[in-house]
């Protein structure tokens, strides 16, 4: 009976354990999205970090300036705080994956400057009162530049999302047979060399 | 158990990189090169092994095989760990070129000492030999557990929280690592008998 306990145990253990366990590496990747940033998470393309610590500091004087946990899926969105955005600095977004596992991301201030600017809220279309008690709208050249720099950071980030999306998703690819070629290779390489040397030193072909 | 770049203390890295050095100086000095082959191929071998899953239940184990390369290589485990977790940092981005000393050395000091626990284990055929080549296995992965978790113990995280979830996740790894050695040993005991022959007696590899 206590051997089954022990088997059950553990195997409850590794359930819970090894994914942040036996993950190689971890990955964060951030983007500025529409008025906030979002924070992708994952060990690989499918393992996700939950409930990472992420940890985000002020680029330049290494202050911390947001913490929060991801979700099931590995994300996390959040809004960095206006102060912040008005002194013009980058970010670092740390995750802490546990057991080891680290990852950075930063975000340039040139980058956040995007975030600032959809952060406005978007206004109303002004509404022109007539002497007849009723409203129109203005005609286009009369839109407001705000305005329309807001409503096309809007649509590009639309149209941009899944490309930002699928960049995250390579960050997260394991590793191609290139690469373990590449790997197998090397260790041939310096066999040849250490046989190289071998016979070099004891004097024979 | 790859650590990551930025985790670890200056400290604990100096400390990883000193112990890696010198039993990468030993390794090299107690050289057998008539086992240079020997060497490359188990490097390659834990090269590739980490990205071999094997499903067990909804999860899946990868095999890590410190073990293995321990029992055949002595004291040569550090120089072919450090050759084979080098190219993993750089080919694959595992843990990081900083904390490689750290890595080598969680790796390969628990399998340099079950390689002198159980290499008197190899010299005859029976289950003495299996149950040799299975705590290899199995106690090289414990001890790699301990070892990260020890290096971590200087971390926010603390020395018992890592040691317990690397411990308890590690616990069908190191049975799953167990078996692998145990089925490779019997497979090379029937087809190249003469590989065994560490048992007792000075059993050393290298790679460059």
């Amino acid at each position: 009976m206590k051997r089954h306990l022990f088997a059950v145990a553990s195997f409850a253990a590794f359930l819970a354990f090894s994914e942040r366990c036996l993950a190689h590496k971890v990955n964060v990747f951030a983007f500025v999205d529409g008025d906030a940033i979002q924070i992708e998470c994952a060990f690989s393309r499918s393992q996700k970090v939950r409930n990472g610590k992420l940890v985000v500091t002020d680029l330049e004087t290494g202050e911390t300036i947001f913490e929060g946990t991801t979700d099931e899926q590995g994300l996390f969105r959040f809004r960095p705080p206006d102060e912040f955005l008005a002194a013009g600095h980058g970010l670092n977004i740390r995750l802490y994956a546990g057991e080891g596992h680290q990852d950075d991301w930063k975000i340039s201030p040139e980058e956040l400057r995007a975030l600032s600017r959809t952060a406005r809220p978007a206004a109303e279309p002004r509404r022109v009162s007539t002497a007849s008690g009723k409203t129109r709208v203005p005609p286009l050249a009369a839109i407001d530049v705000d305005e329309l720099e807001a409503a096309i950071g809007r649509v590009v980030d639309e149209k941009l999302a899944p490309v930002k999306q699928a960049l995250a998703r390579q960050r997260d690819d394991e590793p191609g047979l290139r690469d373990i070629v590449g790997g197998i290779g090397w260790i041939l390489g310096l066999l040849g060399l250490g046989t190289y040397m071998k016979y070099r030193r004891s004097g024979t072909p | 158990m790859h650590i990551s770049e930025g985790v670890l203390s200056p400290a604990v890295l100096g400390g990883g990189i000193v112990l890696t050095a010198i039993g990468t100086g030993i390794g090299l000095r107690k050289a057998d090169y008539s086992r240079l082959t020997t060497a490359a191929v188990l490097s390659s071998v834990f090269f590739v092994g980490s990205l071999v899953r094997v499903p067990l239940g909804p999860g899946s184990v990868h095999l890590i095989l410190n073990g293995l390369l321990g029992l055949f290589l002595g004291w040569a485990v550090f120089p072919s760990l450090l050759v084979a977790l080098l190219l993993q940092a750089i080919l694959f981005s595992y843990g990081g070129v900083a904390v490689l000393g750290v890595n080598v050395f969680d790796m390969a000091f628990p399998a340099l000492v079950c390689h002198y626990l159980f290499r008197g284990f190899f010299g005859v055929a029976g289950v003495r030999r299996m149950f040799g080549a299975f705590c290899s296995g199995a106690l090289s992965v414990a001890g790699a557990a301990l070892c990260t978790a020890l290096a971590l113990g200087f971390t926010d995280e603390g020395f018992w929280t890592s040691a317990k979830i690397l411990f308890l996740a590690h616990i069908p790894v190191m049975a799953a690592e167990g078996c692998v050695t145990a089925l490779i040993i019997a497979f090379i005991a029937k087809n190249r008998p003469e590989l065994l022959r560490f048992g007792g007696g000075s059993a050393k590899g290298d790679s460059s």
